[in-house]
């Protein structure tokens, strides 16, 4: 969720974020759905965001505070690790954290869509995964906190 | 609810009907009697029985049970077609049926014709104005054309007659957490919990919501409906466990500076044993997720 000081950043999103973001409300397909995308501003386009990653979190009660809190702390840990060699600025999450404090806004509210898909071939390959019942394989973190065997961060879902 | 044998028993045979190994009727009996929604495999595999004839026959007086499952989950596959055919068969063979009649006001709401379904509805509530099924259909169609409130008022109007009705407090407390009247929803946890003290589902979600709410005094009593979620579960609830740990630090932070006994409230030794027991949940289920939950709870203590 990268947010910016002024509202015409656009947002890039990679095939594999938005795909998992897509099976996840069709795994749910009766309820809403949340999660958190993430992303850097770009090296080559300071007005673009790179969505690289997508992580699916709940799909029951999602105006509660607890479980939203205990994902953002568990996210921040985690992709601070996994983020060391960044040269930006700001890994991602960092602005996350930022923004918490902060307003969250919603991007494009003002009308016309900023999300673009990075890959073109990216519904293809989305349709592809939907025929094949992927999304069943789709966890998020209200899956975690029933079982703590299931990984909701999704590490295998494109092998 | 459905206990976990009997989800093990459906899911081995939907397997089974899955890939073609036969107990198609045994699946859809166990499916109505648990009252589940797999929409999608009883449309497929209860709509090959009706077209065969042979087995449709074969069923008896038990063909217009079918019809009338694959009916609705036609419906909810938004398989028109399929569920007018369906519904059309049981008018023809129970003409002045009310139970046709509520599939065929069902119909039109799949279509979206929510006047046509109101007006169905209500002259079906003219004969017996205590069909809880019809009142809750009212709610459902507020829902679905994105009146919360609408369904707000009918719930309660519903609730005023049925109070004993569980899932119908549920409904409406979850309807509440969707508008962020957390208040209001609190007040639904608390009849559920007074009515079914055992069940550590509404302690949670009743903590998950004074926690929302946030200040001390919430933020106390929200960490002792965690502690008896966690009792009444033996220990084994994830989300209260973590409950403490958010609660401890939370009101440690809005203790501070205060005097000697308002700190004692954020009772770290408790932050401390639920922290032990998750830690030890993960290292026997989940190891490969042990750091990323140490690292939450140790900033959860810094803070």
């Amino acid at each position: 969720m990268g947010m910016g000081s002024n509202g015409e950043l656009k947002y890039e999103i990679s095939q594999d974020a938005y795909i998992k973001l897509v099976l996840h409300s069709l795994r749910h397909k009766t309820a809403a759905v949340n999660g958190v995308l993430v992303g850097r501003i770009s090296p080559k386009d300071e007005g673009v965001v790179e969505i690289s990653d997508s992580v699916p979190l709940f799909h029951s009660n999602l105006a509660l505070l607890p479980p939203l809190e205990i994902s953002l702390i568990m996210l921040n840990s985690k992709k601070l690790e996994a983020l060391p060699k960044s040269k930006e600025r700001s890994p991602v999450m960092q602005l996350c954290v930022k923004d918490a404090s902060k307003n969250w806004r919603v991007v494009g509210a003002d009308g016309g869509s900023k999300l673009l898909l990075k890959e073109p071939s990216a519904n293809v390959v989305l349709s592809d995964y939907i025929s094949s019942e992927k999304w069943k394989d789709v966890i998020d973190l209200d899956d975690h906190l029933d079982d703590v065997t299931k990984d909701w961060l999704n590490p295998g879902l494109f092998n | 609810m459905v206990t976990k044998t009997e989800e093990a028993e459906l899911n081995q045979l939907e397997n089974q009907v899955e890939n073609g190994g036969g107990g198609v009727w045994e699946y859809l009996c166990l499916v109505r009697k648990l009252k589940l929604r797999r929409s999608e495999i009883v449309l497929k595999h209860g709509l090959s029985i009706l077209n065969d004839r042979g087995k449709r026959s074969a069923l008896g007086p038990d063909e217009w049970t079918l019809y009338e499952q694959v009916a609705i989950a036609a419906m909810d596959c938004q398989s028109l077609g399929v569920a007018q055919n369906c519904i059309k068969c049981l008018q023809k063979k129970f003409p002045e049926s009310k139970r046709v009649g509520k599939l065929e006001a069902l119909l039109l709401e799949a279509k979206g014709m929510w006047e046509e379904a109101e007006k169905a509805y209500s002259s079906l509530l003219e004969d017996n104005p205590l069909d809880q099924i019809i009142h809750k259909r009212k709610v459902a169609m507020a829902k679905a054309q994105g009146k919360p409130s609408l369904a707000i008022e009918h719930l309660n109007k519903y609730l005023e007659v049925f109070m004993a009705d569980h899932d119908a407090w549920r409904e409406l407390a979850e309807i509440y957490v969707s508008l962020q009247m957390y208040k209001q929803a609190a007040f639904c946890y608390e009849e559920l919990i007074l009515a079914q003290p055992t069940l550590p589902l509404y302690h949670l979600a009743y903590a998950d919501v004074l926690y929302t709410i946030g200040g001390l005094e919430n933020l106390i009593a929200a960490r002792k409906y965690y502690a008896a979620t966690i009792d009444l579960t033996g220990g084994k609830s994830t989300r209260a466990l973590l409950g403490i740990c958010l609660c401890g630090s939370a009101i440690a932070q809005l203790s501070k500076g205060r005097n000697k006994e308002d700190k004692d409230m954020a009772a770290p030794e408790l932050q401390s044993l639920a922290a032990t027991a998750l830690e030890k949940e993960y290292k026997q289920k989940a190891p490969a997720k042990l750091n990323l939950l140490s690292s939450a709870l140790r900033s959860l203590k810094l803070s």
